[in-house]
């Protein structure tokens, strides 16, 4: 996340190209949405870019405009509500709107890049462990008494968006045989399990092979 | 499983377990039976007498 256009300061330049450049050594790699091309509309397409990715990552300085700031925080607030995990990036000189003040944040220093690298991939690192975390609690959704399929589903799914396991994918595949369970359940649950069957098959057609 | 003795609980509290979260960095109850999240700390450290998971 960070404003597009002819306007973008050098020292963003410089914050996106060392944050990029990590990210693609950690073996993530990098979607923006003015780097999509598509004949959707514009916050369609950011839309499904946040659906699709594992995690964010929002990087403003000083010389960010207001207008590009109100963009950036709605795109944190979209991650937020689906679940994705934010790595909030600002410059020395940047102040975090009020609501961010107890946010961590990486700042980024020109005189200081190693320490930045270092913190940043402390970041990534925490997310990628996140996708263990999400797995714990699909395989708890899964092995619990009164199973919840759906719950299940959303927790392997983040772990897949995040760190993309084969076992996880596997397990969806659980999912999908208990799905497919002989026992008839009530009518007004063949309707939701029919649509969570839906919505795997679909989630698993985006995967990468 | 849980049992009372003169001193306090002993052992491990039924139907729960914990689970750390990594960005956080705080440890989450979680209820066994339903698989849904109960509560997540709000100090450091683990829950007293919840089972981690392993």
């Amino acid at each position: 996340m960070l404003h597009s256009g002819s306007k973008v300061s050098d020292l963003e330049v410089a914050m996106d190209s060392v944050v990029c450049q990590r990210l693609l050594r950690l073996g993530n790699p990098v979607k923006k949405a003015a780097r999509q091309s598509g004949t959707k509309d514009y916050l369609e397409k950011i839309i499904q870019i946040i659906r699709g990715a594992g995690f964010g990552i929002a990087i403003f300085s000083e010389f960010t405009p207001a207008a590009t700031l109100a963009n950036i925080f709605f795109e944190i607030g979209l991650c937020g509500v689906l679940g994705k995990p934010v790595i909030l990036v600002k410059s020395v000189e940047a102040k975090p709107p009020s609501d961010f003040v107890r946010t961590e944040w990486i700042t980024f220093n020109p005189q200081d890049i190693k320490r930045f690298r270092r913190d940043l991939d402390e970041s990534v690192k925490a997310i990628r462990d996140l996708a263990n975390y999400y797995e714990e609690l699909g395989d708890l959704a899964l092995e619990s008494e009164a199973v919840d399929l759906e719950l299940a589903f959303e927790r392997y799914r983040q772990a897949i968006l995040i760190g993309n396991k084969q076992i996880v994918r596997g397990k969806i595949g659980r999912i999908l045989q208990a799905l497919d369970d002989k026992t008839k359940p009530a009518l007004f649950l063949q309707a939701s399990r029919s649509r969570l069957r839906k919505s795997i098959q679909e989630f698993d057609k985006l995967l990468p092979r | 499983m849980a049992r009372r003795t003169s001193g306090g609980r002993k052992g491990a509290v039924a139907g729960r377990v914990q689970v750390k979260n990594p960005v956080t960095k705080r440890w989450v109850k979680v209820n066994t039976k339903t698989g849904r999240i109960v509560s997540a700390k709000k100090t450091p450290g683990p829950y007293k007498g919840v089972r981690k998971k392993k």
